[in-house]
């Protein structure tokens, strides 16, 4: 707790994956906004509510579950878009359709970073519901650096 | 993107935020959550000795509000926050939630919430073709008075349809009225037209059926689920006992769901039965277990009762059904269709997977079975008799009952609050006028088919409370525009009683009906209902406190913790109020405080969940059985509850060999203490079975429903639920792609289910229909198989506006009239594209861990 700021005003803007360099299937972890806020990129078969990149199909998104906060980022299966079933209580989110949940008793969509292009890299620019454990995305954490800082 | 774009933040409750106790407004399991409300302007800190949740953040594992825990109300001009949170010290749910339980503060009684414009908020009467709004004077008099000239011959035209889960307060008075005060027979809980019991093999065989003990899930060895699916409807359940135990599960199920393929890998059995032939499976089991000496001999002998004469003294049902353990044996092993082979000709399981399932009920390597036999509406709402008859059999052959790890229970859908306020089993003989008639009985009354009588004119004010029975009953589209044709006749024209009384005696009198509507919000019978009375949400935290109990019969204090629309009043409060106008001397409490401890002190002896103690337990202290309830607080009390050494102590499973914990009672419900064998006979439904069954070459198909996780019953709250309805803003049909590509639909198309011959054994046969979108699964996509098999369509069973039961049969068992939502039939049509072709997510809900 004593490493722990009040609350930062914005969301950073880190750079995330090079575009030419995600294949479908590919997953990368990240972490965002804060650090030790765990995240996932991930570039599906199909287009995405909030994709970015050929096809609208990558796509990011909180690791915890927003049951219990499991880490749901080792069962993504992007050729099908979904995330899950998660370890813990095997909620499935769909990642194509914002991380509605499929099925299973989590009470929010999974948190959706988002994202946009530039020069051909991906970067992460803010997020779309609570991440798992906080009262605010932006409160008792130290910011991930930006690119520059 | 996500949902809930502006709650993005969760308020941290203060130190001192009031704090509250209470289980979840919704299923069985009855989680427990704790409330905490707080002024707006004020907020606790982020370190735990700062706030209430005594949580450092960021929280972690189970101790996260989420965004849909958290919403603000208005009382008296003043905004407060609250936040449910599951309670982490709570012996049933330790901290776990489901969906349902965790979006609840979504539903509260604020400006904030998308049901507040829905609610009901004050009186109404139909005056000219419109519910205008009345003062409640008016419309309760209206009420007692139409009552009175519907049971001016005699109390049978007087009909209540009202739920059984709700809390002990309000079905107590709710009965009184019915049972009591107005003596009326007429009496159908929320899901069927009779006062029937739901389980009639279960419980006239003498076990009761909700005889365990939620651990028991955890402690077994072999779990049966029959017709049921606790991942699905029993989320907390399924994780915190079933999965958290080492069972292997038996999952008899027509459609592949996720406790299915649980189960399969997890070194359990899926027997994907054929659509409503459990009575033949059951019996191929049984037969295979006494074939192969498995059953307990010993047990059978010392607690089945095996003297005729005697099954025969204890009732009628007894009488027709009851069979000795010779007889029972003599006809699994006289009726070849019981042999695995020949059974499996007509369930479609393997005679391999009938003999390996019984092996493992009947567990014949170990000294004392541990096997868990669980059911739900599967059996339930199918043929009643026959399939949970056949469960209560398997328990009592192979003696899986009262000790760890055994023993025989629902599933359930909701908590239970079902107390009886006057004599209903006598009003119910001494005014029915239905009979049944079978091989060994002659003419002996029954609860009477209620739906039937208001459709025949019997009933002229229908008193419904709490419920839909336009779209929850049995044949509703047929049933619609019965009632529409009988509340159609003569209008009052003013909001005078006088007025109002000769248009409803006018009415009455041509063959019409009133119907008389208490609810929370409007649904399809309030589109009928003449008058409208707008009630509290007391699960919700409404107004007072009340008491029920979960699916382990755990009894709890549901404190209030806020006002409610003001202008609503609590069901108890209604029904006293027309109990005085109608000469009632006894229904003058002060408050639900008044009422609980009235019950419990007079009435604490209800079947077979005494509460005498919470009464003996007050008098020693000083106190009220009310207060003890809530210094109960989350955990509350097994019923039947007992005092010992001056405290309470409750009943974690019933039917125990010694019969110690239960107050009263022996083993089981029966005159003798010992358990009844019962008939099971696939011809008793044979003939109606073959009715049923699609036409295939018709393109007909099986057309069964049931739950799906996230949404509750009719779904009155999550219909009115963003986060909820989101995942299926209409109504889906699950259908195999085989089935869909024959029809040329396709995942997301609307398409229509039509029966052009829904069954009535009472009267003419009729069309029904509803819609859906359609739910098909690229097989790709289905990676642990098609949910549903082709031939067999599922949707779920409560959709506002696109409900099954507008094509479910109207066969109800004549001994036990329950009827066979289950087994519907229909043939499928593309209506065209739907708006949630892009929307909806199409993939399987069925993908249980490896």
């Amino acid at each position: 707790p004593s490493e722990r700021v009040g609350r930062i005003e914005r969301y950073p803007r880190i750079r995330v994956a090079s575009v030419d360099e995600l294949s479908v299937g590919d997953t990368v972890e990240f972490e965002y906004p804060l650090d030790g806020s765990g995240t996932f990129l991930t570039r599906l078969s199909e287009a995405a509510n909030g994709g970015v990149g050929p096809g609208d199909g990558i796509v990011a998104f909180s690791n915890l579950c927003t049951h219990m906060g499991c880490a749901v980022s080792g069962n993504v299966e992007s050729d099908r878009g979904v995330a899950g079933p998660c370890p813990c209580h095997y909620t499935t989110f769909d990642l194509a359709k914002g991380g509605l949940v499929i099925m299973g008793p989590a009470t929010t969509d999974l948190p959706q970073v988002r994202l946009d292009v530039e020069d051909g890299d991906v970067f992460a620019t803010g997020m779309a519901g609570l991440v798992h454990g906080r009262r605010n995305n932006l409160a008792d954490g130290e910011p991930v650096e930006e690119e520059g800082e | 993107m996500a949902d809930n774009p502006n709650t993005n933040e969760v308020p941290i409750p203060p130190a001192d935020a009031e704090r509250s106790s209470r289980s979840c407004r919704y299923c069985i399991v009855g989680c427990s959550y704790e409330v905490f409300k707080w002024p707006v302007g004020e907020e606790g800190g982020p370190d735990a000795a700062d706030n209430a949740l005594d949580v450092d953040y960021p929280a972690g594992y189970g101790d996260w509000p989420s965004p849909n825990m958290h919403q603000i109300i208005e009382e008296n001009g003043q905004e407060y926050h609250v936040i449910f949170r599951p309670n982490p010290d709570a012996e049933v749910n330790n901290g776990s939630h489901s969906v349902r339980g965790g979006t609840q503060a979504q539903s509260l009684y604020s400006k904030h919430n998308e049901d507040y414009d829905d609610r009901l908020k004050q009186p109404q009467i139909r005056i000219g073709g419109s519910l205008t709004p009345v003062d409640w004077d008016t419309a309760l008099e209206v009420v007692a008075r139409v009552t009175e000239y519907a049971t001016r011959d005699e109390p049978n035209g007087y009909g209540m349809k009202m739920y059984a889960y709700q809390f002990v307060e309000n079905t107590f008075a709710g009965s009184k009225l019915i049972f009591d005060v107005i003596g009326s027979p007429n009496f159908g809980f929320h899901n069927r037209p009779a006062y029937t019991p739901e389980s009639p093999g279960v419980e006239h065989s003498g076990l009761y059926d909700w005889s365990t003990s939620y651990e028991d899930a955890a402690k077994a060895e072999t779990m049966v689920i029959a017709g049921g699916d606790p991942y699905e409807n029993q989320d907390v359940y399924f994780h915190e006992y079933v999965d958290a135990g080492s069972a292997d599960i038996i999952q008899i199920n027509p459609r592949r769901t996720f406790t299915a393929n649980y189960a399969e890998n997890n070194d359990g059995l899926f027997l994907q039965i054929n659509e409503a032939t459990d009575p033949v499976l059951l019996n191929a089991i049984a037969r295979h277990i006494v074939d192969q000496g498995w059953h307990d001999q010993a047990f059978v002998d010392e607690w089945v009762m095996d003297d005729r004469d005697a099954i025969d003294e204890e009732g009628w049902y007894q009488e027709e059904f009851g069979m000795t353990p010779d007889e029972y044996i003599d006809l699994l092993q006289s009726d070849d269709r019981y042999a695995p082979e020949n059974a499996a000709e007509i369930t479609g399981i393997d005679a391999t997977d009938i003999r390996d399932a019984a092996e493992r009920i009947a567990q014949p390597d170990s000294d004392q079975t541990q096997t868990l036999f669980t059911y739900e509406k599967g059996l339930i709402w199918g043929w009643s008799h026959e399939n949970t008859a056949a469960m209560a059999n398997l328990a009592l052959l192979t003696g899986s009952v009262g000790h760890e790890g055994t023993g025989i229970t629902r599933l359930g859908g909701h908590q239970e609050g079902w107390w009886e306020g006057g004599p209903g089993g006598e009003v119910i003989a001494e005014h029915s006028t239905q009979s049944f008639t079978g091989e060994h009985v002659e003419d002996v009354p029954i609860p009477p088919n209620t739906i039937e009588r208001v459709r025949n004119g019997e009933i002229d004010h229908w008193h419904v409370i709490g419920n839909d029975p336009l779209r929850h009953e049995h044949d509703t589209q047929s049933l619609r525009n019965r009632v529409r044709e009988r509340t159609s006749g003569s209008q009052p024209q003013t909001a005078d009683v006088g007025d109002i009384m000769a248009a409803f005696r006018e009415r009455i009198d041509d063959g019409g009906m009133v119907v008389t509507h208490q609810e929370i919000y409007p649904n399809s019978t309030t589109e009928y209902a003449d008058i409208v009375l707008p009630a509290k949400a007391v699960e919700a935290g409404e107004d007072s406190n009340h008491h029920r109990w979960n699916g382990e019969r755990r009894f709890r204090h549901y404190a209030s913790f806020m006002q409610g629309p003001p202008n609503a009043r609590p069901d108890w409060e209604i029904f006293a109020d027309i109990g005085r106008r109608l000469g009632a001397n006894d229904m003058d409490w002060e408050s639900s405080d008044d009422l609980f401890d009235h019950l419990a002190a007079e009435h604490g002896d209800s079947y077979p969940y005494h509460i005498e103690a919470l009464d003996e337990k007050a008098q020693q202290d000083g106190t009220t059985p009310t207060e003890v309830m809530r210094d109960l607080d989350a955990d509350g009390v097994r019923l039947p509850a007992r005092l010992e050494d001056g405290e309470i102590e409750g009943t974690p499973r019933l039917h125990t060999p010694d019969g110690e914990e239960m107050p009263g009672d022996g083993r089981f419900f029966t005159d003798s203490g010992k358990a009844i064998f019962m008939r099971v006979d696939w011809d008793r439904v044979a003939d109606v079975y073959e009715q049923l069954t699609p036409d295939c070459e018709a393109g007909e198909l099986w057309v069964t429903n049931g739950r799906l996780n996230r949404l509750w019953q009719n779904m009155y709250t999550h219909q009115r639920l963003e986060y909820i309805s989101k995942r299926y803003e209409q109504n889906v049909l699950q259908l195999h792609p085989n089935d869909a590509a024959e029809r040329d639909i396709e995942a997301g198309d609307l398409v229509e289910v039509i029966n052009d011959d829904v069954y009535n054994q009472y009267s003419e046969n009729e069309q029904g229909s509803f819609t859906a979108v359609a739910y098909v699964v690229d097989d790709e996509d289905a990676v642990q198989g098609q949910t549903v098999p082709e031939g067999l369509a599922f949707t779920y069973w409560l959709y506002p506006g696109q409900v099954a039961n507008d094509i479910v049969p109207g066969y109800l068992d004549p001994a036990n009239p329950n009827p066979g939502y289950k087994y519907a039939t229909g043939r499928v049509r593309r209506l065209g594209e739907s708006d949630q072709k892009d929307r909806m997510s199409f993939h399987p809900e069925n993908v249980a861990p490896e």
